[in-house]
């Protein structure tokens, strides 16, 4: 990544946003940060390249954030982030228009990596779960695999959703890492 | 104070299920309302030429000795209250006894109050079970039938004659229709109250599981974060301050680590409560997809997998269940050295499906036996101590039970049971 990239922080714990900032200003990134939506939304006009989005936000929830950031910066790579995941959010966050997704805590190296659509061994996301290729002994993202291969349970969680079968299959297709 | 007084009468509801001595005070209330309108109706008897007055002390006699025994039982009762099915069923024929000897008294098979001892055959097969039941009932027969034979009756009211041939059968008729009825309504109600209360404890064990499970969720979401940036912010200062592989800083990332271990065990749960939702699942199909997933992570992993042909349908949270056998296997794996054979079968009878897991390990520690279902209780280094936890909680949920063996000669045995989904039939995967 020769170019200067530039990231968009979206976390309701600042002191969390203030260190992950830190880090990628010293890698020569342009970071900003905010902690909700009406923050999010008064941010001046830029596309990112990238952004992080916590899936909690005090009282609102960072799925909102996504379309949001879209409509500044169409091209931006969001990777949500959380304490506590599921498939069904994960799902909802593609949904949206989220490119991968993480559980916290993360390394920087780990967020580098979702940019970039690789999955690390030490969190595979769901990204590898449907797939199933490299199946990561982190038990949550292996459950999800099991998940995601079961036919059953699939159609089950489209119609919680609301999705139609195939499309569910599509988005949850689109987690696979492009390597 | 009209209040007070049905309250009084009330049938003690909750009890009447399992409590005799709830039921004999139920009869004892009811008993002495029975008593003032028996001594009142002596008045109107007399003025419609039912009773005659020569017979009216023998009348009363019978109302005094019901009285007595009522005051005798009500004083037992607050003395003791152990009362057996055949002592109630004595006490109901004390009433229908007496009850036929003022009838006796009193016109007999035409006195108009008989169709009061069709109100004891109901009250028998609502307070009384099995043969006590039945053994009512035939008394009771016994007692319409010397009514009937024996009744004394007026001369002024034989005019109003309905021919006995008509009258008696009818009688012994009506009695048994009531006694029926009452033994099905009685039969019903208990069947109800069972199923109500079997929902009740299960809709308990779910929400306690629930709770556990947003516990889970709401911590690991509140501490993840700042334990991210206590992560970050380590890194970053062995990195500035040139410290790698001091062994203070080292300690501190592996107790952040360690902290890291337990939110994600426990983010893993799959308690949430969104994920869980009971559904018919053939656990067979479930364990065999644990097992084909941990081979294909790992060809050589030894595992060994076995079901019986045939359904082993359950109703759990599918999820859930899913990840509390992947502890199992995983905590056996991890127990047994790299060659020998994990085993994993599923077996199914008419009432309960078994996983069971096997290694060939050193047995389970006594620690972890005798604390089983508590949290955080592990003999393993950097272990965290929840997966037996998840499971054992996750199978109580659900009305079964998590057992842990030792076989002789080594190997620890860790074995779900579960009970059969009740309507097998309403499979609901698509």
């Amino acid at each position: 990544m020769s170019q200067t990239q530039s990231l968009l922080i979206v976390d309701d714990d600042e002191r969390f946003a203030e260190t992950l900032a830190l880090e990628f200003t010293e890698r020569d990134w342009r970071v900003d940060c905010v902690s909700d939506l009406d923050e999010l939304r008064a941010l001046p006009p830029f596309a990112h390249r990238f952004a992080s989005v916590d899936l909690r936000l005090r009282h609102q929830s960072g799925l909102d954030a996504i379309p949001l950031i879209l409509e500044r910066s169409p091209r931006a790579r969001i990777v949500v982030l959380t304490g506590y995941g599921s498939i069904a959010t994960a799902v909802q966050a593609v949904k949206q228009g989220a490119f991968n997704y993480l559980t916290k805590p993360v390394q920087v190296e780990d967020l580098l990596a979702a940019f970039r659509g690789e999955a690390l061994q030490s969190q595979p996301g769901v990204a590898t779960a449907a797939t199933g290729q490299t199946l990561a002994r982190r038990e949550r993202e292996y459950i999800e695999w099991v998940l995601a291969e079961c036919g059953g349970n699939i159609s089950r969680a489209a119609r919680q959703l609301g999705l139609h079968r195939q499309s569910l299959q599509r988005k949850l297709r689109k987690f696979t890492p492009r390597v | 104070m009209r209040i007070r007084l049905f309250a009084l009468l009330d049938p003690p509801l909750s009890q009447l299920g399992d409590s005799n001595a709830a039921k004999l005070a139920w009869v004892v209330r009811l008993r002495w309302i029975a008593l003032c309108a028996q001594g009142l109706s002596i008045l109107p008897a007399l003025r419609f030429g039912l009773l005659e007055r020569p017979r009216v002390p023998l009348f009363l006699g019978v109302v005094a000795a019901l009285a007595l025994l009522n005051a005798l039982t009500w004083a037992r009762l607050r003395r003791e209250s152990d009362v057996s099915q055949p002592e109630l069923g004595a006490q109901l024929f004390a009433d229908i006894a007496a009850l036929s000897a003022l009838l006796g008294l009193s016109g007999g098979a035409w006195n108009p109050l008989v169709p009061l001892l069709f109100f004891h055959a109901g009250l028998g097969a609502l307070l009384l079970e099995g043969r006590v039941s039945l053994g009512f009932f035939w008394s009771l027969v016994a007692c319409l039938a010397f009514v009937q034979a024996f009744g004394h009756v007026p001369p002024g009211l034989v005019e109003t004659r309905v021919s006995p041939a008509v009258l008696f059968p009818a009688q012994f008729l009506v009695a048994g229709v009531f006694w029926l009825f009452t033994t099905w309504l009685s039969h019903t109600l208990a069947a109800l109250q069972a199923h109500v209360h079997a929902r009740r404890q299960e809709q308990g064990r779910i929400d306690r599981l629930r709770a556990v499970g947003a516990l889970a969720a709401g911590l690991s979401h509140e501490f993840a974060t700042p334990l991210n940036t206590a992560m970050l912010k380590l890194e970053r200062l062995a990195r500035k301050l040139d410290l790698a592989g001091d062994p203070a800083l080292e300690e501190m990332s592996e107790a952040l680590g360690r902290c890291e271990d337990v939110l994600r065990q426990m983010a893993g749960s799959q308690l949430r409560p969104d994920a869980l939702r009971l559904e018919v699942e053939d656990v067979g199909d479930l364990v065999e997809k644990v097992c084909a997933g941990l081979r294909s992570e790992d060809p050589s992993v030894p595992l060994r997998f076995r079901r019986e042909r045939g359904a082993a349908l359950v109703q759990v949270p599918a999820v859930a269940f899913t990840q509390a056998v992947l502890n199992l296997v995983d905590n056996a794996l991890e127990e047994s050295s790299p060659e020998a054979p994990v085993d994993v079968e599923v077996r199914s009878t008419p009432e309960r499906v078994s996983v069971e897991i096997r290694d060939r390990g050193p047995g389970w520690p006594e620690l972890v036996r005798t604390h089983l279902g508590e949290p955080f209780v592990t003999t393993r280094p950097g272990g965290v101590g929840l997966g037996l936890y998840f499971a054992y909680t996750l199978a109580e949920t659900i009305g079964g039970t998590l057992e842990l063996d030792s076989v002789e000669g080594g190997g620890a045995i860790a074995r779900l049971v579960l009970p059969v989904a009740r309507s097998a039939g309403a499979e609901t995967r698509a």
